[in-house]
């Protein structure tokens, strides 16, 4: 994708900057005849294949908003993959009319934040929000042995986990409102907060807020714990309005001489379920356009981005006193917080949504070994991250992480160093932590493709997926995005009598037909450099029965998994490097990347390629960039 | 429905003195012309040393209950005792077996089916719980409960957590429902607020807030007129710790407590995973139930009398929720009286997991089943079949359950073929070097030898089978006790001694 805007660049002599609203006259004279003409048929006529529907789309501001579906469209026409064959095809000149209108459009506008808005908090980030405002996790409690797993957290326990966004990510939460259910388990977890807050057990979690309580609530107490509870439940100190109707309310209680606990308990549980501890986002819709973030918001999406939780009191401090929105505050702030031991929710949950680790624990073997499998990449991408290692280690690296249970895919001279854990007594396997080894002696590994548990996680039964590893190393790594498959799928043609096909034969009739070949020539060529690996993702060399040889999605020709990986680190490792600032970028903007984020991106990820830069730069990168510091407000 | 608290005990009434742990609604009775009918099921993982479960020579009307179910003598009259259960020769470790009747389950389990059909007007439609983690080597041993399509419901262990959920939910307990009213108003205060500071796009999110705000507040309304419902906020909340034991007490007391509220008519409990890894150390037990119940091949005399203290405890526990249900008086009866409580586990011979004479007890349920029975079927009885007629007592119209379509006779009548000890012919002969020998095979009930089997042939006294546990499990050897039987295998005469040394035949005699 990213070598096709390069290319379009080169073609196109002048370059002019504009926004989009001036092309209304373009869009509807020239840009919607030529999809009539050649494309709405397939795409929003009777049928609408790849769901695709250019029917859909009918104004220049709806189309700004699919720039993913022009992206692709282009990319196929400038391939001549579409309009197919078969049909109607637009002149040079035609083609060369939507490729402008594509480029001005798109490509060559300005940089510019997204829009203020209010998000409601993932499960994952209102459970961590209520541990760091209560002072204690809310668990349950249960009967644990050595062999078996229980979720301790009510609230995850409670909650539905989150679908991921339009980002991939789970803290994108826009498609995900609030649901009756969802407001159920609010009340009931409000309720439960407040009453354990209360509780014996917890006295010093609440006098952290009241100070000293003797025998009952004091007015300074209830003053003291009203006053913090609200602020930083609701993440900024711009709330005296809502602390003082609070305190009348309790006040009205004390004077009536009733009783003052119920009535502040009332007032926390009224707390925890306004709007302004269960969304993120701060703002004042008076100060209209574009605009730095103010110092709360600011603060907010620092610690959501790397701790996964509100502002803690420090964050919260320097936004009151106006001193958070300086590059250098910012960067000393990221700092800090990365060194603190909650970053480890940020390096765990960008790994396993960035690279769909999910997917391993539906393995059916056995449990401490999955979970060896599947902490290895968490690991990794934590090191990659915590250790500030260049971004292209991702796909090549000289350390992994391992455990007892998935020794057996390394060198021996390797694993000997691993510190092993005691033997456990009949036939049970324990969960055990892993261990960092460096890959001096192993080939063919290191990086995440090489990973077995990601190499396994897609696997059949005893068979490799060449078309899921394919997909999986496009998607994740070099930040493709294929289209869903088409509704009309035509049957693979059946072998002749006698004919005997192999694996790869097999596979190759995929793109027999016109419809699968558009994705599956890019797909199943790269799966198939990683047919080194069998179905539990351990090594075999190419031989008989083994065919690692594949080509790249322009074309470069392999001839096993050693070749792939060169091509990847090399030719591949600008495109590599993109797809990691973009990913990173979704995640800590919290949202789907729109056009007008992509200069930014851009940048910063060709800067970052040129200069092999490293994941704290890419942070760094991001915490001071336009749209994490800036909002547009409407 | 009408209530009535009083402080009265009606403990004493019953003669026992149990400890009142949180239950302080103790001796209300409720007065309903037509007490709505429920359902427990409680879960005994890893099965049982069959000799000490068996009830030997019972007639349906005239048995003595063995020397496992000894504490459930004050309820015999209460109880039915369902033998011969269980067709499969052997039964994994697999939850399914115990509320589908079958290894893997792709439709709902029965617990299920009946909360589909009786639980939609309570609270809760059903409450599944467990005392253990989930068992990551085998998942499905840690679930008894599917849905439709035969997947997990998640379970819950926590006896606070359920009762939070039951009489803490602000949205059901009544005597709430003024607070929460009280606290929407401060929240809409402050939702105003905010949306006075945000823009359009926010306004509709803050839209969807309002609309459940609004929602609850109607749902608030609808219900003020249970003013005279029990005050849920004088329920004790259970305590936390207390160790297992007391956990499982509190979580029984919860059970009692959640039907007798109405708040659900279905609950699944299990007292372990199947396959249980729990260790029993306030028993005084320092081994893991499951390594136990292998009894054959981990045999020793202490380890054969561990394993008979955890089953025994399993009954125990049976017992304290008949008895709790009793101290509850609901109409005429008592809650036990409209309650069916269905104990049991997944296989017989917990050593080679046999999948006949599985442990099956019912207590309760007035009019549904009938108890103060023994019923000991002819045939080996299918637990699909026993679950399908158990719904249909119950009022749901199904005609099949995971794939059994014959109901089961003997629950509430007694036109059953009831097993009659069939006399036939024994010998013992060696023909060859094949030893071949007929009669009824039997395990010794001796607790100190639970890998010897017998066989008493006239004439010739009793015949000692002892062989290697690899043949034992190959033959399936505890299917065929009880039974009569004809095997080859090897042996040798010993003064006047038969002892059989290996088995390579078996097969039962009809």
């Amino acid at each position: 994708m990213k070598l096709l805007n390069i290319a379009f660049l080169l073609t196109i002599t002048f370059a002019f900057t504009a926004q989009p609203e001036n092309h209304d006259n373009q869009f509807d004279k020239e840009i919607r005849p030529f999809l009539k003409k050649y494309c709405i048929e397939c795409h929003g006529g009777k049928k609408v294949k790849g769901h695709v529907n250019f029917n859909s789309i009918d104004t220049l501001g709806q189309a700004f908003k699919k720039y993913e579906v022009w992206e692709e469209a282009l990319e196929l026409m400038h391939d001549k993959e579409m309009p197919p064959e078969d049909e109607k095809q637009p002149t040079p000149e035609e083609v060369q009319m939507v490729k402008k209108w594509y480029t001005d459009t798109f490509l060559n506008i300005t940089a510019k934040p997204g829009n203020a808005r209010l998000q409601r908090m993932s499960t994952l980030e209102y459970r961590n929000s209520l541990k760091s405002l209560l002072g204690f996790d809310l668990e349950l409690s249960f009967t644990g042995t050595d062999e078996t797993v229980q979720e301790s957290s009510l609230v995850i326990k409670m909650m539905p986990p989150d679908p991921p966004g339009e980002s991939g990510f789970g803290n994108d939460t826009v498609r995900n409102p609030l649901t009756e259910t969802l407001w159920e388990k609010y009340n009931f977890i409000a309720n439960s907060a407040v009453d354990n807050l209360f509780s014996a057990k917890y006295r010093q979690s609440l006098e952290a807020y009241t100070g000293p309580i003797k025998e009952k609530l004091s007015e300074s107490n209830v003053k003291k714990l009203i006053s913090k509870f609200t602020t930083r439940a609701f993440k900024t100190t711009d709330c005296k309005d809502a602390i003082a109707s609070s305190y009348s309310r309790i006040s009205a209680v004390m004077k009536a001489s009733g009783n003052v606990e119920v009535a502040v308990k009332k007032e926390l549980k009224t707390i925890l379920l306004s709007p302004q501890f269960l969304y993120k986002g701060n703002y004042d819709k008076n100060k209209k356009g574009e605009q730095p973030v103010n110092g709360f918001e600011l603060a907010q999406r620092l610690s959501y981005f790397i701790w996964g939780t509100m502002p803690d009191d420090e964050l919260l401090q320097l936004a009151s006193n106006g001193k958070l929105n300086s590059q250098s505050e910012i960067l000393k702030q990221t700092e800090r917080m990365l060194n603190d031991e909650r970053s480890k929710v940020f390096t765990e949950t960008f790994a396993r949504e960035w690279l769909a680790l999910d997917e391993i624990k539906k393995s059916k073997d056995r449990y401490p070994k999955v979970d060896a499998l599947y902490k290895q990449p968490l690991a990794f991408v934590d090191y990659l991250i915590r250790e500030n290692r260049p971004l292209i280690e991702a796909v090549d690296s000289k350390v992994t992480f391992v455990n007892n249970y998935v020794l057996g895919f390394y060198d021996k001279k390797d694993t000997s160093k691993v510190p092993r854990s005691r033997g456990q007594k009949g036939i049970e396997m324990a969960i055990q932590p892993v261990h960092k080894m460096e890959l001096t002696h192993t080939q063919n590994r290191g990086g995440l493709i090489s990973m077995p548990g990601i190499l396994g996680m897609y696997s059949g039964n005893r068979r490799t997926s060449p078309i899921l590893r394919g997909i999986w190393v496009l998607e994740r790594i070099l930040g493709d995005e294929l289209a869903e498959p088409p509704m009309d799928v035509p049957p693979i043609p059946k072998p002749k009598k006698g004919e005997k096909l192999t694996f790869r034969q097999i596979f190759e009739r995929h793109q027999s037909s016109k419809s699968c070949s558009i994705c599956h020539q890019k797909i199943d060529p790269l799966g198939f450099g990683l047919e080194n690996f069998d179905a539990t993702g351990k090594y075999r060399q190419s031989g008989k029965d083994v065919d690692s040889s594949g080509q790249t999605p322009d074309g470069e020709k392999f001839k096993d998994y050693t070749e792939l990986k060169k091509i990847l680190t090399t030719k591949y490792k600008k495109q590599i490097i993109h797809t990691i600032t973009e990913k990173l970028f979704s995640y800590g903007l919290a949202r789907k990347l729109e056009a007008y984020d992509r200069p930014t991106v851009n940048e910063v990820a060709e800067k970052l390629a040129k200069e092999n830069g490293t994941y704290q730069d890419l942070i760094k990168a991001l915490v001071t960039s336009l749209p994490f510091t800036h909002t547009v407000v409407q | 429905m009408s209530f009535s608290l009083t402080r009265r005990s009606v403990l004493k009434g019953v003669g026992v003195t149990l400890p009142l742990p949180f239950l302080n609604v103790m001796g209300a009775v409720k007065k309903e012309n037509n007490p709505p009918k429920r359902f427990v099921s409680l879960f005994k993982p890893n099965g049982v040393h069959p000799p000490t479960w068996a009830i030997n020579n019972g007639k349906e009307n005239d048995f003595e209950l063995s020397a496992l179910m000894k504490p459930l003598q004050p309820h015999k009259s209460d109880l039915l005792v369902l033998d011969n259960m269980g067709t499969k020769e052997q039964a994994g470790h697999n939850g399914a077996n115990f509320l589908c009747g079958v290894e893997s389950a792709k439709a709902a389990s029965a617990d299920q089916v009946l909360a589909n059909h009786i639980g939609k007007t309570t609270a809760l439609k059903s409450l599944e719980l467990t005392t253990e983690g989930i068992f990551t080597n085998k998942p499905d041993c840690s679930y008894i409960s599917y849905d439709s399509k035969g997947r997990f419901i998640p379970r819950n262990s926590d006896a606070q957590l359920v009762f939070d959920q039951l009489f803490r939910n602000p949205l059901s307990n009544p005597k709430r429902k003024a607070e929460m009213a009280s606290i929407l108003d401060g929240v809409k205060d402050n939702a105003n607020s905010l949306a006075s500071r945000v823009g359009k796009e926010d306004l509709q999110t803050l839209d969807e807030y309002y609309t459940m705000v609004r929602e609850t507040e109607r749902k608030l309304k609808s219900k003020s007129n249970e003013s005279n419902a029990i005050n849920f906020d004088e329920l004790e909340r259970p305590t936390a710790g207390g160790g297992f034991n007391k956990q499982v007490t509190n979580m029984l007391d919860l059970i009692a407590l959640a039907l007798w509220t109405d708040s659900t008519r279905v609950i699944s409990y299990m007292l372990g995973n199947d396959s249980s890894r729990l260790i029993f150390d306030f028993l005084g037990i320092k081994e893991q139930h499951h390594y136990l119940s292998h009894f054959y091949r981990n045999f020793s005399i202490n380890n054969i009398s561990y394993l008979n203290k955890i089953n025994l405890w399993h009954i125990q526990k049976f017992t304290y929720l008949i008895n709790k249900l009793k101290t509850f008086k609901e109409g005429d009866g008592t809650l036990l009286d409209n309650t069916v409580i269905l104990f049991g586990s997944g296989m017989g011979h917990s050593d080679i997991h046999s999948g006949n004479k599985v442990p099956t007890l019912m207590a309760g349920g007035k009019g549904l089943i009938k108890t103060g029975r023994y019923v000991n079927h002819a045939e080996r009885q299918s637990v699909s079949s026993m679950h399908l007629t158990l719904l249909k007592q119950f009022g749901v119209n199904i005609d099949s359950f995971h794939g059994q379509t014959a109901t089961m006779t003997g629950l509430n009548d007694s036109s059953y073929t009831a097993f009659v000890e069939k006399k036939i012919a024994s010998f013992i002969k060696e023909e060859g070097k094949v030893l071949k020998l007929q009669g009824k095979l039997r395990l010794s009930t001796d607790i100190k030898t639970p890998r010897l089997h017998l066989m008493d042939i006239e004439g010739v006294g009793t015949v000692k089978i002892e062989i290697p546990f690899k043949t034992f499990n190959k033959v399936s050897l505890p299917f065929y006790c009880e039974k009569n039987v004809y095997i080859e295998g090897k042996g040798a005469k010993n003064g006047t001694e038969w002892r059989v040394s290996d088995i390579s035949k078996i097969t039962e005699l009809k």
